[in-house]
C-alpha cells in the first residue's frame, strides 16, 4: 500500500489523542466528599467485567477510527508489494519500455488494434493514477528516452517516428538495461517501469542475453523499493498469418531470381496471388501453396528493365501486415572473379572446372609460389587446397575480412604448421570396401539447399575414404559418426567454407560433381549477385542507423531506413531495406521464463483488461472513510447505556 | 455578662406551620399519654368518642351505667367511651458525618428543619416531644416534655450540631426501644447508610415496645441521581477511604445498589407497620410535611 499524501501519516500522532486524554482525565479528576461510598465501593467491585471491556473498548474505538481518519487524508492506494511502504504514491518517473519490433504490428480477429496501439493504450490506463509523475517513453527502435506531458500525445500523428510501426527487430534485455542505466545516470528516486511486448523469443535470447538479464536482476534488487517492474504480456498469435521473405536473389543476365520463404499458418494446399513491382510497375503473381512452408523462385525478366533497379514483393492482406512485403535491388552482372590455389594438380583441374562460368571459361589458377595480395585484387572467391604458411595466412585473412569467400579443401599431408585461420583434424582413413557417410545437412538454404524443384543433392550418396575434418566453424553438413563434412566461418565481411575431403579418387567421389559443382556454383551465383552499386540491409542494423544520406524510392517519403522497411537510395547506393529475419520467429516466450531470469524481484504483471486497472492501483480511502464511520458508530453503541429501568435515576416516590 | 443566645428558630419551617397549623397530626396507633389529648389511647376514659357496651359486675362504679339499656333489657349494662391521650413523640437524628453531604442544602440542615418543624407541631398540639441526637460516641437524649420550651431547648441542642464520624444508627435505635417505656413516636431522620438488615431489626425491636415508627431517609439529589461525567475521587465522610473511578462506567451498577437498599427498606417497614419517607433535600420541607400528614390531618388516622 502506498500513499499520495505520506506526510499526513504524521497525523497518525493523532490517534494518541484519545489515550492521552483518558490518561490526563485520571489525572486531573476532581475530589467529591461522598455519603454513600458503600455503595460505590460495591459498583466498584461488581462493575462487571464487561463494563471495563467496553471501556477499553471504546478506548480501541477511538484511536482505530482516528488512525482510519489519518489514513484517509493519506491517500492511500492498493495493490503495493507490502502493506505500507512509506513512499509517496507517485513515482518520479513513469517509463513505457515498448517493443516496436515489426511482429508489434499484428492484429487479432477481437480487435483491429495493433500490438503497439494496445501497448500505448495500456501506457495510457497504467499511468493514469499518477498525474503528478514525468512520463518517460524508451523503444525498442530507438532506444532512447523520450519525455512526454500526458499519455495522450503519445498517439499524437506528428509522433509516429517515435511510437508508430517499424520494420525492426527488437533487444528487449538490451533495451530495458539502458532504461535502467538512464535511471541511474539521471538519479530517478521511484520509478514504475511497465514494459510491453509480444515475448517474441527472437526479441529476448534469453541465452544470449543470460549476462544482462542478470545485471538487470541485480540493478532491480537494489532499487527493490524505488524502482518497480510491470510486464505486459502480448503474445497473441495471429488466427492466419501468411509471411514472406527474401532468402537470396540470384542474378542472371536479363533475368533476376529471388529466393522467396513463403510460410503460412495452417494446413492444406492454398492458391495465393501475390503482386509486385518491378521499378515501379504492378504484376500479380500466383503461387501455390502446398505445405506450410515454401521455397519460390519467381523469375523477373529484366529485358525491357534498366540496369540497376528494384523489386517489391506483397502478399495479400491478413492479422500480420509487417511481414507481408520484401524488397529487393538488383544491378549489372559481373562475372565473379573465381580462382583456384591448390597443390594438387588433379584437385586444381577439378576445382576450376566445378567453378567454370556460364562464358565456358575456366576459373583462373594462382600458382602456390610468389602468392600475394596482388593475386586477389579483383577476385570474390579464392578456392584454396594445400598448406597454407603464416605469409599466406596474413593474405588470406585480409581477403575474407574485406568480404571475399573464401573455400577451403584439406592439405593431403598432416603438418604441425596450422594455420590461424582454420585447423585440420588429422587424417582419417577408411579401408578399402569402407566409405564415410554424409548423413545430414542443411536442405534448406546454404550452399547445400535443395534445388529449386525440391530434389535433394546427392550427399548421402559420396563414397569418402579419405578425410580431414575442419575444427573451427558452423557445420553445415555432417557425417554420420557426427563429424563435420563442411563448416562455414564468418570473419569479418567475407565467409570462409571447409569442405573435409579432396574431389580426387583416392580421397572420395566428389568428383563425380553432383555436390561440388552445384555448391560452388550456387556460391558464385551469390557472389555475383552483389553489386557495388546495390545493397541490402536490415531495418535498424547499425549500418542503417549510421546513414545519413539517404532517399526513400516510392510513395512513403518520410520513411527512415533505420526504421521502415523499403527501398531508398543511400550514400547513392539503390539499398532494399528489408525486416530482420528473425522478426520472423513463431515462437513466444511465456512470462515465467523471463520472470526466472529475474530471481531476486517479484515483477508485476499488468493486465490490460479495463476491469482489471492500472496494476490494480486505486485509491483506497473510501475503504478508510467507511471503517471511521463505522468504528464511530460501534463507539457510539457501545457508549449508550442499556435502555433498562435501572439506569434511571431514582425517583422520590415518597 | 450574659451570654448571648444564638435564635436557631428558622430551623422551623413557617409555611409548613401556615399550611398545618390548626390540623392535629394523628397517629393510627393508640398512645399513652400523661394528660388527656387528641390520641387515641389504648384505654378506656371519658371522652365524647363512644367505645362499647360491657356488662356489669359488682363493684363497679354504677356512675357510667346505661340506664336506658336497663328499662329495655331489664339487665344492667356499662357505657364505655374512649380514653384520649397526649402522645409523646421521640425524634432521633442521625449526626453522622455522611449527614453532612449536601450541595445547596446539607441531608443534616434540611433533617434539622425537618424535625424543628414536626416538634413543633406536635408540641402545638399538647403532645410532649423528646430529641434523640445519635452522634460518633454517644447518643444525647432530651427527655419528652410538653412544655412550650421544649422547642428551644431542642432547637439549641440541635443548632450548634456538627455532623461528623460514624453512624450508630441501629445500635441508638435499640437503645431507644429500651430506654422509651412508654408508646410512643419514634421519628428516624438519617440518610440510613448502614446495613438494612440492621436498620430492620431495631425497627422491628422499636415495634414490639409498641412504637410508632416513622423512617425520614434522606437524600441529596446527587445520591439519586448520580450525574457526573468525569473520573472522580470519591472521598468517604465517615472517614472509610476513597475511591477514583470512572463515574459513567459503575452509574449503573451504584444506581442498582441503592436501589436495592430503599426497595429494602421500604420492604422492611412495610412488613413491620412502620412508615417510610424517602425525603429529597431539594423538596421544600412543607412538602415533605405535607406527604407525610395526609392521612393524619383532621380526625382519626386510617
Amino acid at each position: 500500500m502506498t500513499f499520495l499524501q505520506p506526510i499526513a501519516l504524521l497525523g497518525l500522532l493523532l490517534a494518541l489523542i484519545p489515550i492521552i486524554i483518558h490518561l490526563l482525565n485520571l489525572l486531573r479528576h476532581r475530589t467529591v466528599p461522598w455519603a454513600a461510598t458503600r455503595f460505590l465501593f460495591q459498583a466498584q467491585k461488581s462493575s462487571s467485567r464487561i463494563s471495563k471491556l467496553k471501556r477499553w473498548l471504546t478506548l480501541l474505538l477511538r484511536v482505530l477510527a482516528l488512525a482510519a481518519l489519518t489514513f484517509m487524508i493519506a491517500r492511500p492506494m492498493t495493490g503495493g508489494d507490502s502493506l505500507f511502504s512509506l513512499t509517496n504514491g507517485s513515482p518520479e518517473v513513469l517509463v513505457l519500455v515498448l517493443d516496436r519490433s515489426a511482429s508489434m504490428e499484428t492484429t487479432t480477429e477481437k480487435d483491429s488494434l495493433t500490438k503497439r496501439q494496445k501497448a500505448l493504450e495500456a501506457f495510457q490506463s497504467f499511468a493514469r493514477p499518477w498525474k503528478e509523475s514525468r512520463l518517460v517513453v524508451l523503444d525498442s527502435a530507438l532506444e532512447e528516452p523520450f519525455f512526454t506531458d500526458n499519455t495522450d500525445s503519445i498517439k499524437d500523428e506528428a509522433l509516429q517516428r517515435f511510437f508508430g510501426p517499424t520494420d525492426t527487430a527488437a533487444d528487449l534485455p538490451g533495451t530495458l538495461s539502458k532504461t535502467l542505466d538512464w535511471l541511474e545516470e539521471t538519479k530517478v528516486g521511484t520509478a514504475e517501469i511497465l514494459l510491453v511486448s509480444d515475448m517474441q523469443s527472437s526479441n529476448w535470447e534469453l541465452q544470449r542475453n543470460a549476462d544482462i538479464m542478470e545485471k538487470i536482476n541485480r540493478i532491480l534488487s537494489e532499487k527493490k523499493d524505488s524502482w518497480k517492474l510491470s510486464f505486459l504480456n502480448l503474445a497473441d498469435p495471429p488466427p492466419y498469418n501468411l509471411s514472406l521473405s527474401l532468402d537470396q536473389v540470384n542474378r542472371m543476365p536479363n533475368m533476376v531470381e529471388p529466393v522467396l520463404n513463403l510460410r503460412k499458418k495452417g494446413r492444406g494446399k492454398e492458391k495465393v496471388r501475390l503482386s509486385s513491382q518491378v521499378n515501379g510497375k504492378s504484376e500479380v503473381l500466383e503461387v501455390e501453396l502446398v505445405s506450410q512452408s515454401v521455397l519460390w523462385r519467381p523469375n523477373f525478366d529484366l529485358t525491357n528493365e534498366p540496369e540497376e533497379g528494384w523489386i517489391s514483393i506483397l502478399c495479400p492482406d491478413d492479422f500480420c501486415q509487417y511481414d507481408n512485403i520484401c524488397y529487393l535491388t538488383y544491378g549489372s552482372t559481373e562475372p565473379p572473379q573465381v580462382a583456384v590455389r591448390a597443390s594438387n594438380p588433379r584437385t586444381s583441374l577439378i576445382l576450376r572446372s566445378a567453378s567454370q562460368t556460364e562464358q565456358s571459361e575456366l576459373a583462373d589458377a594462382i600458382p602456390l609460389s610468389g602468392f600475394s595480395e596482388k593475386d586477389l585484387l579483383s577476385r570474390k572467391i579464392l578456392i584454396h587446397q594445400g598448406q597454407i604458411n603464416s605469409a599466406v595466412d596474413q593474405v588470406l585473412k585480409d581477403f575474407v575480412v574485406k568480404g571475399g569467400l573464401l573455400v577451403l579443401f584439406p592439405p593431403e599431408v598432416t603438418s604441425s604448421d596450422n594455420s590461424k585461420l582454420l585447423s585440420w583434424n588429422p587424417l582419417e582413413e577408411k579401408l578399402e570396401d569402407e566409405t564415410f557417410q554424409v548423413n545430414n545437412w542443411r536442405e534448406d538454404s546454404g550452399l547445400l539447399a535443395n534445388s529449386s524443384d525440391g530434389n535433394r543433392l546427392p550427399l548421402d550418396r559420396l563414397a569418402i575414404k579419405r578425410r580431414r575434418t575442419p575444427q573451427q566453424g558452423e557445420t553445415l553438413a555432417y557425417y554420420s559418426d557426427g563429424k563435420p563434412f563442411l563448416s562455414s566461418l564468418t570473419l569479418g565481411k567475407g565467409v570462409i567454407y571447409a569442405f573435409s575431403t579432396l574431389p580426387i579418387s583416392s580421397w572420395s567421389s566428389m568428383s563425380n560433381g553432383y555436390v561440388l559443382v552445384p555448391a560452388l556454383q550456387r556460391l558464385i551465383e551469390e557472389s555475383s549477385s552483389s553489386n557495388s552499386f546495390i545493397q541490402s540491409w536490415f531495418c535498424g542494423e547499425k549500418e542503417s542507423k549510421d546513414s545519413n544520406l539517404f532517399e526513400p524510392i516510392g510513395d512513403a517519403k518520410d520513411n527512415v531506413p533505420y526504421l521502415h522497411a523499403g527501398i531508398y537510395r543511400i550514400n547513392g547506393r539503390l539499398t532494399a531495406v528489408n525486416r530482420p529475419k528473425s522478426e520472423n520467429d513463431t515462437l513466444f516466450l511465456k512470462t515465467e521464463q523471463i520472470f526466472k531470469k529475474l530471481p531476486n524481484i517479484s515483477p508485476r504483471l499488468f493486465d490490460d483488461e479495463p476491469s482489471y486497472g492500472p496494476t490494480g492501483r486505486s485509491e483506497a480511502w473510501s475503504f478508510f472513510l467507511i471503517l471511521c464511520l463505522l468504528l464511530l458508530l460501534v463507539e457510539a453503541l457501545l457508549g449508550q447505556p442499556a435502555a433498562t429501568p435501572k439506569n434511571k435515576a431514582i425517583s422520590n416516590d415518597a | 455578662m450574659a451570654r448571648s443566645r444564638k435564635s436557631y428558630s428558622h430551623y422551623v419551617d413557617q409555611d409548613s406551620l401556615n399550611r398545618i397549623s390548626g390540623e392535629p397530626l394523628l397517629t393510627p396507633f393508640p398512645m399513652e399519654g400523661s394528660i388527656s389529648g387528641q390520641h387515641r389511647s389504648p384505654h378506656k376514659g371519658s371522652s365524647v368518642e363512644f367505645a362499647e357496651y360491657r356488662e356489669y359486675t359488682e363493684g363497679e362504679d354504677p356512675k357510667r351505667m346505661d340506664w336506658r339499656v336497663f328499662a329495655r333489657t331489664d339487665r344492667y349494662y356499662l357505657k364505655e367511651y374512649e380514653a384520649e391521650t397526649n402522645l409523646r413523640a421521640h425524634f432521633a437524628l442521625d449526626c453522622s458525618g455522611s449527614m453532612n453531604f449536601g450541595d445547596r442544602i446539607s441531608k443534616f440542615e434540611f433533617s434539622k428543619k425537618l424535625l424543628s418543624t414536626l416538634a413543633y407541631l406536635y408540641v402545638g398540639q399538647g403532645d410532649a416531644v423528646g430529641l434523640h441526637t445519635i452522634r460518633h460516641r454517644k447518643t444525647q437524649i432530651l427527655p419528652a416534655k410538653r412544655n412550650p420550651s421544649q422547642i428551644q431547648e431542642i432547637l439549641e441542642i440541635i443548632g450548634p450540631l456538627k455532623p461528623k464520624g460514624e453512624t450508630r444508627l441501629t445500635e441508638s435505635l435499640h437503645e431507644i426501644a429500651e430506654t422509651v417505656r412508654m408508646r410512643a413516636m419514634v421519628f428516624v431522620v438519617s440518610d440510613m447508610l448502614d446495613e438494612p438488615k440492621e436498620i430492620l431489626n431495631a425497627i422491628l425491636h422499636l415495634r414490639d415496645r409498641k412504637h410508632e415508627v416513622v423512617l425520614f431517609h434522606v437524600f441529596d439529589p446527587q445520591e439519586l441521581n448520580f450525574t457526573f461525567d468525569r473520573p472522580t475521587r470519591f472521598v468517604d465522610m465517615e472517614g472509610g477511604g476513597s475511591l477514583i473511578t470512572e463515574p459513567t462506567v459503575i452509574r449503573e451498577e451504584y444506581l442498582a445498589r441503592l436501589n436495592a437498599h430503599i426497595n429494602q427498606l421500604k420492604k422492611g417497614c412495610l412488613e413491620s407497620q412502620a412508615c417510610y419517607h424517602q425525603v429529597r433535600t431539594d423538596s421544600p420541607v412543607v412538602r415533605v410535611i405535607d406527604d407525610f400528614s395526609a392521612n393524619r390531618i383532621g380526625g382519626k388516622a386510617a
